[in-house]
């Protein structure tokens, strides 16, 4: 009860400013596109706002709410082979963690599937298990509505039937799935058109 | 083993039980008030660790603002939930539960506060990457270990928790349990007791039903307290005792009822006899009274037969002067017959008072008004021969005084009345040998009529007083037979009256007669005389055998203005009688041929509604009331004019009464 007392009290004594500003990346994720995408050969980064009519049809689609922070300006990394081909893209996200802040770096395939995620910053005592090979395969591969299922109807629980986690990683983990959600429909309801160029002219055929 | 035994292992037990149940309680308490305090200290810790915990989580968040994402103006912010922590953490070192890197970390946040300022002021120096790197490390470590030891706080509470309801599940298990136990153990002891104590108080109270009679009843031994086992063979003891007493006193008194028997048998042989004794005592007894009764007539007799002869003396003395001297003058002629009626009727009055003594007392009493006064003038007159005839010849000089004072009227007996005063009249003349005087009066005191009878003669000793009103008791020696008193005071106690007896030697004796006064008037059943003249045409028959006295009364029938047929032959004017041939039949009681009763009988089965008088000069010997029932009236002999006028005259539904 004290912890959302002083939840609330942090929420009122924040600036407005502060408030409004992005949780985008501070650093940029080289080192992710490195060692995700092995065909890397250079990367293009695409600068995007996300507005609040963005935001609404996000929130449309989540079965949970996401904080103002989410608006402002982000970046979105593409990643090409040398034959100009889209390999990938990668997202760095950061979200609000019980230790500070955690900058997640999110690498999908151009059909947004995730690649990898990594930490870029975390404090977060579950770090460990989160970047396991054991639960690194259980998101590979998934896509928006396989991701969506791992979570229960509202979004905030981890559904038990396709996920076994432990305890004192749930609420970690919970955050995660939430991260490569609000990130996949983020980066398709932005940078949708650029995305949709960008696998038109990867396509060899 | 004792009832005080008994009931001291049961309290005892009882006691025990409670004491031991009562202990345990507390110390399930005092585990349990550990425990609370365990886990509430535990709680405690929990909550510190989180109030660290959330003022790292909020520095965290904005250091991370300030020092990696370059938003600098929350700095200020930062340094004060910095300074916030600061405290947080200072409250940690009182817990034991502090590990040493969180101990430490108030140093080393001093170089976050460095990093933290030299972000905030845009100083390289400070935020360095190596310094930033190094409070990195320190706050990830800090992290780690807070979020270790919030674990195990979080892990060492919920053990807690649930030890402690575990616990306290554990405690009111055992509670109930002890309780169950408790109950259980009470109720067994009860239930021992009330056997051990309810067993040999059935005993007693089945001894205790024992009626005397039944069978005496066994004594069931059952365990139990000595004392109830004690009373129970006293109880036993003591119905034996008393079935042996009772049956010894049955037998006793069987013994006793016969012997009553025998002698109830005894009495009642003693009673016959006895009243075979009261009887025959009756008999004598009357045969005395009489005795008394024909010896006072006999002393009357020759008194009498001296009055009568005088009183015949004026009658043949004058009536042979006018049968013999035809020249008397009308006048002197009418006065000798005057003397001659008169001398009869004293005559007739002396032959009635004779006859009314000679009335034999029949037991039964039938009172009547009675002027007392008349009753005492009789009885005088009665007694005056005694006192006027001299037995022995000596000259002697008794005067009797009657002092009568219109004393009133008793409801009584004439006849006793009257034999208790001749008696007592008796009495005070062989109570003057040498002459003297009697005092007769009457008087009222209060509600008595007195009659007192007063002599100045010999008088009476006190030994002589005391014993005189017993019967049998005489001075007399063969001259009385001891009844007069005796006699006196029947009649008064007859009459619900007394008598009182003054005498001395010397002095004389008085005999007051104390009779209860009537006080009603006392419609006298008076037969006046009517001076109505008699109906000449009555029909009357007079029937006698004695041809004199029958034409006597046909003369005053004549006299009387009357006309009656007379007939000297009963049978013959029997068979000539026709109904509603005659008013009035009078016929004589005794005659030869038919006595006068079955004359009136056969007279009336004729004529029934005629009247018939029957004449007798014997008041005794009439018969019963069935003989009677023909007769209207009895006519006593001999009958003067008015008395013979006032019977035809009388209502012919009058009773029967002798005129």
């Amino acid at each position: 009860m004290k912890f959302l007392h002083w939840t609330v009290l942090l929420l009122l004594a924040l600036p407005p400013v502060a408030l409004g500003q992005a949780y985008c990346s501070l650093r940029d994720p080289v080192n992710a596109i490195q060692t995700s995408l092995p065909d890397f050969d250079h990367y293009r980064s695409i600068v995007r706002r996300i507005h609040a009519t963005d935001r609404d049809a996000i929130l449309e689609a989540l079965p949970f709410t996401i904080h103002e922070n989410e608006l402002g300006t982000h970046t979105l990394y593409t990643a090409f082979d040398e034959n100009e081909v889209l390999v990938g893209i990668v997202h760095v996200r950061t979200e609000r963690g019980r230790w500070g802040l955690t900058e997640i770096a999110w690498t999908f395939d151009p059909d947004l599937r995730v690649v990898e995620m990594h930490f870029q910053r975390s404090r977060d005592q579950s770090r460990a298990y989160i970047e396991s090979e054991a639960f690194q395969q259980a998101l590979v591969g998934k896509g928006f509505a396989e991701l969506k299922s791992m979570l229960d109807e509202k979004g905030t629980s981890i559904n038990p039937a396709l996920l076994d986690v432990p305890a004192d990683a749930h609420d970690t983990v919970v955050s995660v799935i939430q991260s490569a959600l609000k990130t996949i429909l983020a980066t398709e309801t932005v940078w949708n058109s650029s995305l949709a160029r960008l696998r038109e002219n990867s396509d060899p055929t | 083993m004792s009832l005080r035994t008994h009931l001291f292992l049961l309290l005892f037990s009882v006691a025990i039980g409670g004491a031991t149940l009562t202990f345990a309680n507390h110390r399930w308490h005092a585990s349990l008030e550990a425990q609370y305090q365990a886990t509430g200290t535990n709680s405690t810790t929990l909550e510190k660790l989180r109030h660290v915990s959330s003022s790292l989580s909020r520095f965290l968040v904005t250091y991370d603002l300030v020092v990696f994402s370059g938003i600098t103006y929350l700095g200020e912010d930062a340094l004060l939930q910095l300074k916030q922590l600061d405290q947080a953490l200072g409250e940690l070192p009182r817990l034991a539960v502090a590990p040493h890197a969180i101990l430490n970390s108030k140093a080393n946040l001093k170089k976050v506060q460095s990093v933290l300022r030299g972000a905030i002021q845009g100083s390289p120096g400070e935020a360095s990457g190596e310094n930033t790197q190094q409070a990195e490390e320190h706050l990830s470590r800090v992290v780690a270990e807070l979020a270790s030891l919030t674990q195990l706080a979080e892990e060492e509470f919920k053990r807690e928790s649930q030890a402690l309801i575990t616990q306290t599940r554990l405690q009111k298990t055992t509670q109930s349990a002890s309780l169950i136990a408790y109950g259980t153990l009470l109720f067994m002891l009860v239930v021992w007791s009330t056997r051990r104590i309810a067993g040999p108080v059935d005993a007693i109270s089945e001894i205790s039903k024992y009626q005397i009679g039944a069978a005496i009843p066994v004594l069931q031994k059952k365990a139990g307290p000595r004392e109830f086992q004690e009373i129970a063979g006293s109880i036993h003891a003591l119905i034996v005792s008393l079935e042996e007493t009772v049956e010894m006193r049955t037998a006793e008194l069987a013994g006793q009822v016969a012997e009553h028997m025998k002698t109830q048998d005894s009495l009642k042989v003693s009673n016959t006899d006895l009243a075979k004794s009261m009887k025959d005592l009756r008999t004598t007894q009357r045969a005395l009274i009489e005795k008394e009764r024909l010896t006072a007539l006999g002393e009357m007799v020759s008194g009498i037969s001296h009055d009568f002869n005088n009183i015949l003396v004026p009658i043949i003395s004058y009536s042979s002067i006018l049968i013999d001297d035809p020249s008397i003058e009308m006048e002197e002629r009418n006065e000798l017959l005057a003397i001659i009626k008169t001398a009869a009727e004293d005559a007739s009055r002396v032959i009635e008072r004779l006859r009314a003594f000679n009335r034999k007392a029949d037991g039964t009493h039938e009172l009547e008004a009675i002027e007392i006064d008349e009753v005492v003038e009789d009885a005088v007159a009665m007694a005056e021969p005694r006192w006027k005839v001299q037995d022995d010849f000596v000259p002697r000089q008794i005067n009797v005084v009657c002092e009568l004072g219109s004393a009133g009227t008793i409801m009584g007996s004439t006849a006793e009345i009257r034999q208790a005063l001749i008696n007592l009249l008796f009495n005070s003349v062989d109570a003057l040998p040498e002459g003297g005087e009697i005092r007769v009066s009457t008087s009222i005191e209060g509600k008595y009529v007195v009659v007192a009878v007063t002599d100045n003669g010999t008088g009476m000793s006190a030994k002589t007083l005391e014993a005189c009103q017993k019967p049998f008791f005489s001075t007399k020696l063969k001259r009385g037979t001891g009844l007069g008193l005796a006699m006196v005071n029947n009649a008064a106690l007859i009459h619900f009256g007394r008598v009182e007896i003054e005498s001395a030697p010397g002095t004389g004796t008085s005999v007051r007669l104390l009779l209860p006064r009537e006080t009603t008037k006392v419609q006298k059943n008076a037969l006046s005389v009517s001076k109505k003249v008699v109906n000449a045409d009555l029909r009357i028959l007079l029937v006698d055998d004695d041809e004199f006295v029958l034409n006597a009364h046909a003369a005053l029938l004549r006299h009387m203005g009357l006309s009656p047929r007379i007939s000297s032959r009963p049978l013959e004017t029997l068979a000539e009688l026709e109904a509603g041939q005659f008013d009035i039949v009078i016929t004589d009681l005794r005659m030869p041929e038919i006595s006068g009763l079955e004359f009136a009988r056969r007279v009336r089965s004729i004529c029934p509604n005629i009247r018939i008088f029957l004449l007798t000069a014997f008041e005794g010997g009439l018969g019963n009331a069935s003989e009677l029932a023909s007769i209207d009236q009895i006519l006593l002999k001999p009958i003067s004019v008015e008395k013979l006028k006032d019977a035809i005259l009388l209502d012919p539904a009058g009773s029967l009464a002798a005129l």
